[in-house]
């Protein structure tokens, strides 16, 4: 087999007078496959008091083609300890659907239709939204381009409603490469931000070979970064 | 939040002392009781490529469970399974089956669930009742996502039953250190040829993490070893 394996740890960090304070960790492993079909798989841990006053656990595996356009994933949560919700999405050119039982909407059966197909999905891992830079296009680099209709498993700032299928839109933008330090290494990079109205502004930094997350930073209320603190190939 | 989590890796080693696999897994015992089992898989001859990610409640038994496989460098299939009552369904895509619905009914609970990680197999063990003198005793209502010994075929549930026996408390070493570890084995019907068939199981008591695994009789004869374990990684 001929597939290939990358893994890594994102910190989640809260500094906003210059005193830094952990409140989460996400361990992530993507594999590409032989036959194009990429698979992330996400474990995040979110203390309560930055994004909201309740902590998050989530489970995530979400499977991608090869133009990065979701084909179907799995997310399951806990709130504050307690098991909130497990559901299984499915995407196609027409629709989307999503299967999932949650302890206050009970077994729910959902399905969406779709004027174009599925540009992206949001799992809400972190290392997740670096795939919504894949519908950037690069012929037209100078713009803040619309990302319209994009699939979401919760429209929370932390994903943890659900999961079921809602949606949101953005603008995305492209600040070119860079190379940027973290304690993982440094990594030559692409730098993306997402524009948006409700949420604070979001920038990126991903590998240019993949979308693999290398850095965040939301300004706003969350005055927080995200860092890769451990890279691994072929481990 | 005061949940644990654990990690590990385990290599598959055939009758040849080859590596012909390997498997990484983590598990979070949540503050609920709940259990959540993620395991990624490679089989390099079969070339089968799996994801799990299993949750049991606080006696071990499933509550839902995702499983995506690809099988000989393709995609075949992705499925949601869940146990509720005395019943389970499975929601799936299968590149032969196309979109499924499946439920089954059993007559009573779900006792276990085989989704073929090897660190799913030790949570069988779990449905041992250490009071009952027994020996060996056999689960019913035992779930299956595929009845190929490898797993590569759904994911669609059948329900059969896994008779074990326990075999003691003994002290092993593997390449990821000295355990104190529960040992037992499954009784498994033969092949058709009469080949008898087994498979031994060490885990560690309580928590039934995987420590090392060995079958005869089928699956290349092979062992399955823990060569990594961390706690609070």
């Amino acid at each position: 087999m001929k597939h290939r394996n990358v893994r890594g740890k994102i910190a989640y960090i809260f500094d906003p007078e210059g005193e830094r304070r952990d409140f989460g960790r996400e361990w992530w492993s993507v594999t590409f496959h032989e036959d194009g079909q990429r698979t992330l798989r996400a474990h995040c841990e979110i203390d309560p008091g930055v994004v909201a006053d309740r902590s998050v656990l989530r489970e995530t595996v979400y499977t991608t083609d090869e133009q990065y356009h979701p084909l179907d994933c799995f997310v399951r949560l806990h709130e504050s300890g307690k098991f909130l919700g497990s559901g299984w999405f499915r995407f196609t050119d027409g629709w989307a659907e999503c299967e999932a039982v949650n302890v206050t909407s009970g077994r729910i059966s959902q399905r969406m239709d779709l004027d174009v197909p599925p540009l992206s999905f949001g799992a809400h891992p972190v290392s997740c939204d670096m795939l919504h830079c894949a519908r950037f296009d690069h012929r037209e680099p100078k713009t803040i381009q619309p990302c319209n209709g994009v699939l979401m498993s919760s429209r929370e700032h932390d994903g943890c409603s659900g999961p079921n299928l809602c949606t949101t839109q953005f603008g995305l933008q492209y600040l070119g490469r860079e190379e940027i330090t973290v304690p993982a290494g440094t990594f030559e990079t692409d730098h993306y931000r997402f524009v948006l109205d409700h949420h604070p502004t979001e920038d990126l930094w991903c590998t240019t070979d993949g979308f693999l997350f290398v850095k965040i930073t939301v300004g706003g209320y969350m005055n927080a970064h995200f860092d890769l603190v451990e890279y691994e190939e072929d481990y | 939040m005061d949940h644990r989590n654990i990690r590990g890796k385990i290599l598959y080693i055939g009758g040849d002392d080859e590596e012909r696999g390997r498997e990484w897994f983590s598990m979070t015992f949540h503050e609920d009781g709940q259990r959540t089992l993620r395991a990624h898989c490679e089989i390099d001859d079969t070339e089968v490529l799996r994801e799990t990610v299993y949750t049991m409640d606080e006696n071990w038994q499933p509550l839902d469970c995702f499983n995506r496989l690809h099988v000989e460098r393709k995609f075949l299939g992705t499925g949601w399974v869940r146990a509720f009552g005395n019943e389970a369904e499975c929601e799936v895509l299968n590149t032969t089956l196309g979109r499924v619905s499946q439920t089954v009914t059993m007559d009573g609970p779900a006792k276990s669930l085989t989704v073929h990680p090897l660190t799913c197999d030790v949570c069988h063990c779990a449905g041992y009742d250490h009071s009952n003198s027994e020996n060996p005793q056999t689960l019913s209502n035992v779930l299956s996502t595929s009845p190929m010994p490898n797993g590569a075929s759904g994911p669609f549930l059948s329900v059969g039953q896994v008779t074990v026996m326990y075999d003691g408390r003994e002290e092993i070493t593997v390449p990821a250190g000295t355990f104190e570890v529960d040992h037992y084995h499954f009784v498994l019907k033969p092949q058709p040829d009469g080949t008898p068939r087994r498979e031994d199981v060490w885990c560690i008591p309580e928590d039934y993490t995987f420590v090392k695994v060995t079958v005869d009789g089928f699956l290349k004869n092979s062992r399955y070893e823990l060569v990594e374990y961390e706690t609070e990684f």
